[in-house]
């Protein structure tokens, strides 16, 4: 179960400051295919319009009868967890910074196998009965689509879970330390994601409140 | 799909001789053309040849870029006749082996230089990676960036759960190739490793630690490819080549790798050497993980399918045991030099055949088995590959 997004402590300002870096955003040209289609919401893979066959990664030309007709469709992620992992240890430092970090390898029902991100209310096989997934394209800090793989429903504070946070641009405890960021009272508040301000004496206390992540309730909506 | 060897030449009259093994660093300055330049020195002081009677040579290496094979040529001031540049990883050492000796037969070259070579700076390790092939970019290296430790962390995850093979298995294996290791004065590694060890490592990519994962390093391996009486003429210790295989990208619709394209073609392998598994003296496995050296004891017939943990229970592994395996300590034990990682089962099954072993031999040992596995482009490893040499009469 993911734990609900607390307000972070107060930094320790001996300790270090996480880089400010972003994850892989190399793609090929027609990987961006599927970068689109997720800046619109949609999960989408290349099926090859003769043979139906669905394609995964990107490719020019289809696997199984070699036709250059790929056309980006619509995918419903549903899918089986074959294989989890937890790295410990990752060559990029976007990811060094953010260990430990899990990823799955999924068979999707259409065909192909992606390698995802997983999330973190997905369990790993352990026995030899299936765990299903749902596989949803992201687009991630860098602006490229990743492939995440969610539970097959949506469980409580699913939007919270750590990795989707650390893939995406969420304002929740965000910190005002910008010369340019609005005052908190400027900024529009909603209900449902609001949390009382901690109570101070001093009103000159920088409150740490929760703005609303539209993206990551998007998220969820769209999933 | 099915072997076929109907029409194959055999590999008669070919001989392989003169390994070389340019020590590994961990890290190094130097770029691949000074590790390349190493190994071909050694080829021609080793074998008292003349740098221009090499008339025939392969390149395996991945750091050589902007450069391929012929760029070397000029670097070395070499003019071959025959030339090729084999860029697969684990698979380079068998595959350069193969057109080689056809190169030999056919008269294309009489003498040729196989080379693998890699250099390693501090960051290139991370930036081969980002960029190791389209899919790479595309879909796995933007996924954690754990390189090959992520993909066989699935695999190995995936074996354990279907074959009930335990980390005490793979743990049999890593120890036994560091006690091999401790013979072999090249091998990076020097102290010993216990069960208790490799078990209590830290996590790398779960269920792999530690000691499952190959350590990236700067070094070179090299042979030479001759005729027979070539070899026999220069007063060259050689080897025989009794068969070779190879395969790519083999069984492409299973999910999961848990098979190797060594089972397609294995029939063939053992016919060509005209004898079984049972003859084989020791094995040189490709071991960038311990479950793919379990995959191969699997998949080239020295157990069925989901046997390999029974097996490596019942066997041992150093060079005096019951199943030598890696003899050298294998790129586990004695590190990977990139594609040199390719080579270095050969150069040891060279060294263990003419008696150049040292305290690492293997008794009596008259047949070996080397086999490659490389180049994981997406999510599986791409290339297979095997080959049977003999002691020279």
């Amino acid at each position: 179960v993911t734990m609900p997004l607390m307000p972070p402590r107060k930094k320790n300002p001996v300790l270090r400051t996480r880089q400010m870096n972003l994850p892989p955003w190399a793609r090929g040209r027609t990987a961006l295919g599927m970068t689109a289609a997720a800046a619109e919401g949609r999960f989408e893979l290349q099926v090859c319009q003769r043979c139906r066959a669905v394609q995964y990664p990107p490719r020019d030309a289809c696997h199984r009868c070699l036709s250059a007709e790929l056309q980006w469709t619509a995918q419903d992620g549903a899918g089986e967890l074959l294989s989890a992992t937890v790295l410990h240890h990752s060559n990029d430092p976007f990811y060094r910074e953010r260990l430990p970090w899990r990823l799955g390898l999924v068979r999707l029902d259409a065909g192909p196998t992606v390698i995802v991100h997983l999330h973190g209310d997905v369990a790993a096989p352990y026995s030899h009965e299936a765990v299903r997934v749902r596989v949803g394209a992201r687009l991630d800090r860098a602006g490229a689509a990743v492939l995440i793989g969610f539970p097959p429903e949506e469980t409580a504070n699913m939007a919270d879970d750590k990795m989707l946070r650390e893939m995406t641009v969420t304002r929740a405890f965000e910190r005002s330390w910008s010369p340019t960021a609005r005052p908190r009272s400027a900024r529009p508040s909603s209900r449902r994601w609001s949390r009382p301000a901690p109570r101070s004496s001093g009103s000159a206390t920088p409150s740490r409140g929760r703005s609303c992540p539209a993206s990551t309730t998007s998220r969820r909506s769209r999933r | 799909m099915t072997a076929r060897r109907s029409g194959r030449a055999s590999y008669a009259g070919v001989a392989v001789g003169v390994p070389v093994t340019v020590p590994y660093v961990r890290y190094s300055t130097d770029g691949a053309h000074a590790y390349i330049g190493r190994a071909m020195e050694a080829l021609v002081e080793r074998s008292g040849l003349a740098k221009d009677a090499i008339d025939g040579l392969t390149v395996s290496s991945f750091s050589l870029a902007p450069d391929t094979a012929v760029g070397v040529t000029q670097h070395l001031g070499l003019s071959p006749r025959w030339l090729d540049h084999i860029p697969t990883g684990g698979a380079s050492g068998v595959m350069a082996l193969r057109r080689a000796a056809r190169a030999v037969q056919a008269g294309d070259a009489d003498v040729v230089a196989c080379v693998a070579a890699d250099a390693n700076h501090v960051d290139s390790f991370r930036q081969m990676l980002g960029g190791f092939s389209h899919f790479a970019r595309d879909a796995s290296y933007p996924y954690g960036s754990g390189g090959p430790n992520s993909i066989f962390a699935f695999i190995t995850a995936s074996y354990m759960r279907s074959y009930g093979a335990t980390r005490e298995d793979f743990g049999r294996i890593a120890v036994a190739q560091r006690a091999n290791a401790l013979k072999n004065p090249s091998a990076l590694f020097k102290t010993p490793l216990t069960l208790e060890q490799y078990l209590a490592a830290r996590p790398i990519a779960e269920p792999l630690h530690l000691f499952d994962c190959v350590m990236p390093c700067a070094g070179a391996e090299a042979f030479l490819v001759l005729s027979e009486e070539r070899a026999r003429d220069l007063g060259l210790p050689h080897v025989l080549l009794r068969g070779a295989i190879e395969r790519h990208n083999a069984y492409a619709d299973d999910p999961v790798l848990l098979r190797g394209g060594w089972r397609v073609d294995r029939d063939d392998l053992y016919a060509q050497a005209g004898v079984g598994p049972e003859a084989i003296d020791f094995v040189q496995s490709y071991d960038d993980y311990p479950v793919v050296v379990m995959l191969q004891f699997e998949d080239l017939g020295f157990c069925e399918k989901g046997e390999g943990p029974a097996f490596v229970r019942t066997r041992t592994l150093t060079h005096d045991g019951n199943f030598p395996t890696n003899t050298s300590g294998g790129q586990l034990s004695a590190g990977q030099a990139g594609c040199a990682g390719g080579f270095l089962g050969l150069t040891e099954a060279i060294r263990q055949l003419t008696g150049a072993a040292g305290a690492r031999a293997v008794k009596d040992a008259q047949v070996g088995l080397v086999s490659g596995f490389g180049m994981v482009t997406y999510d599986r490893c791409l290339c297979t590959g095997a080959v049977i040499l003999e002691r020279a009469p």
